[in-house]
């Protein structure tokens, strides 16, 4: 008898599902599984028997876990971790910055004195001095209705020789939006009598209410007779002194310049001495070249720290009490929560992207782990039921 | 008439029910019995792996849903993979006396299936592999789908193992009979 071709599958199919068959192949393969399935054995009495003792014997009580109650329970842990973090994240993101510094709170710079309270603020509290201050401007808003005079205190940190970079911040309530445009025009106009310029502004009103923004740019003597002159424009309700020390990068490169002189001096030297080879004197000739460069570079530094700490940044926030109020209200009432919620939610991102990015690789690395574990086991598996049955003759 | 009200919601799809152990082991005893049979060629140990089958599906018979397999492939997966774990061991077994000692070669007799001496002597010269196959289409009328589900593979695969593993039986039986 010949060796049988091997059938198609879709063909197969149809011949399981009881096709006629078109060939005496076919017809023959019919045959084998007809004869196939009317001789499989019935299990014997005694396995019948072994498995209906089974049920009679006391079940063994396993403590198990269901899988799917464990996959909810660690995705449910794994949520309030990432709600912890985040909320830690938008706790220390509320928290103050290491360059800021409250108004009467101690400075985080060692090389610079603790400021004092510019003013005093509007708030009878020490509201405005526990307030984080990593936030903006007009963040820094105190509550009203409470002291409605005050008598400004010069206090500002102005540094006594060394180069530091001075910014303040200063928010003044008015009644009405004539005054506010009165006042914003008298603090450029103050500004001006200072010294300074006035970088950029800002002046928005509608109706009787309104806020004005000015960035303006104080010398560093007169930012006291700024603050206490701005002050008096109306009602401070907020206030922030931010310093950042510039002397000791100015000292660090100050010394470096003179390192460069000397090694300049010394190739010099070395030119003058007339024992170079050519290529000694082009090579000393390209280092003095590399050497002015370095030490041009280092003067321009020191001078833009100059000039940036010769002017203090004072910004300037003018508002009635409407828009401030309008402004609390947005913070605190739906839209605040709004805020809030977007506030956490980025935080919450913040610390899933980081989870995603350290943990990532470790699920790459268990996932390729996986693969390979299946892909070795299904090869083992193979070669297990590849090999010929117990009847089969051994192996020549 | 029957009256159709096309605005009813449409009644959520219920669970199969599922049924007591006893029911399910006393129906599906005998084809679990022959898959193992067919898969190991040898009745002591098809004996012990059914008992040993039906004995961890009675332990995690609570976990088993009808939702995702049919009771019959369930049983046949969990016999399968204790036939698998034997050959494995079986296998460790056979290189441990293999590295110590002389290999203990089986006679060459041919297995006794249940069916026709001719078709038990062909079957006993398939690998446990191809006869695996055999069961869950031919013996136990498994669909593809079913089949393929048990053995881990996809239907396509399944189905030209099941065309191979036709024609190799049948050219072994032609083998026989000329011989």
């Amino acid at each position: 008898m010949p060796s049988p071709d091997l059938i198609a599958p879709d063909r197969l199919e149809e011949l399981l599902g009881g096709a006629l068959p078109d060939a005496e192949g076919e017809a023959r393969l019919q045959g084998l599984v007809r004869e196939l399935r009317a001789g499989a054995p019935a299990a014997p009495a005694p396995l019948r028997v072994r498995v209906r003792a089974l049920e009679e014997q006391p079940a063994r009580r396993r403590w198990a876990l269901p899988r799917r109650r464990t996959a909810l329970a660690l995705a449910f842990v794994l949520l309030a971790l990432a709600a912890v973090g985040a909320g830690v994240a938008l706790r220390d993101s509320a928290g103050p910055t290491a360059s800021d510094v409250d108004v009467g709170q101690a400075a985080p710079t060692p090389t610079v004195p603790a400021p004092a309270p510019l003013l005093p603020v509007f708030d009878g509290e020490e509201e405005s001095a526990t307030r984080s201050s990593g936030r903006p401007l007009s963040d820094e808003r105190t509550s009203l209705g409470k002291r409605e005079t005050v008598e400004p205190a010069a206090g500002v940190p102005v540094p006594d020789g060394r180069a530091t970079d001075l910014s303040l911040s200063m928010d003044v309530r008015l009644s009405g939006a004539d005054e506010l445009s009165a006042a914003a025009g008298e603090a450029m106009a103050i500004t001006r009598e200072l010294g300074g310029w006035v970088a950029a502004s800002d002046i928005d009103t509608k109706g009787n209410e309104g806020t004005a923004e000015l960035a303006l740019r104080v010398p560093v003597g007169r930012v006291e007779d700024a603050v206490v002159r701005l002050g008096e424009l109306g009602t401070v309700t907020g206030q922030r002194v931010e310093t950042v020390d510039l002397q000791t990068g100015i000292d660090r490169r100050d010394n470096r310049i003179e390192r460069v002189n000397r090694a300049i001096r010394a190739q010099q030297l070395r030119l003058e001495s007339g024992t170079l080879t050519p290529e000694q004197e082009l090579d000393a000739r390209l280092r003095i070249e590399r050497l002015r460069n370095e030490a041009a570079d280092l003067r321009r530094a020191n001078l833009a720290d100059r000039r940036e700490a010769a002017t203090s940044e004072l910004a300037l926030t003018l508002h009635t009490r409407a828009a401030a109020a309008a402004q609390e209200e947005d913070e605190s009432g739906a839209a605040g929560a709004a805020g809030d919620a977007l506030r956490f939610l980025e935080a919450a991102g913040v610390v899933a992207l980081f989870l995603a990015i350290v943990l990532s690789p470790v699920v790459l690395l268990v996932v390729l782990l996986w693969l390979a574990l299946r892909t070795r086991s299904r090869r083992v598996e193979a070669r297990l039921l590849d090999a010929p049955g117990p009847a089969a003759p051994p192996p020549a | 008439m029957k009256a159709v009200n096309a605005l009813a919601p449409p009644l959520p799809r219920r669970a199969p029910l599922k049924r007591s152990f006893a029911v399910v082991a006393e129906e599906h005893l005998d084809d679990v019995h022959r898959y193992l049979l067919m898969l190991t060629a040898d009745h002591a140990l098809a004996e012990d792996l059914t008992a040993e089958t039906f004995e961890k599906a009675l332990r995690s018979w609570r976990r088993y849903d009808p939702r995702r397999s049919s009771e019959r492939t369930w049983l046949c997966r969990i016999g399968r993979n204790l036939a698998l774990d034997h050959f494995r061991s079986e296998s460790r077994r056979r290189r441990r006396e293999d590295r110590y000692a002389a290999e203990e070669r089986r006679e060459g007799a041919a297995p006794e299936l249940g069916f026709s001496p001719a078709l038990d002597a062909a079957l006993g010269r398939l690998s446990a592999g191809e006869r695996e196959v055999l069961a869950l289409r031919i013996v136990l009328d498994l669909d593809a789908e079913a089949a393929s589900a048990v053995l881990g593979i996809g239907r396509s695969a399944c189905s030209m193992r099941l065309a191979r593993a036709l024609a190799k039986l049948e050219e072994r039986m032609a083998a026989d009979a000329l011989a």
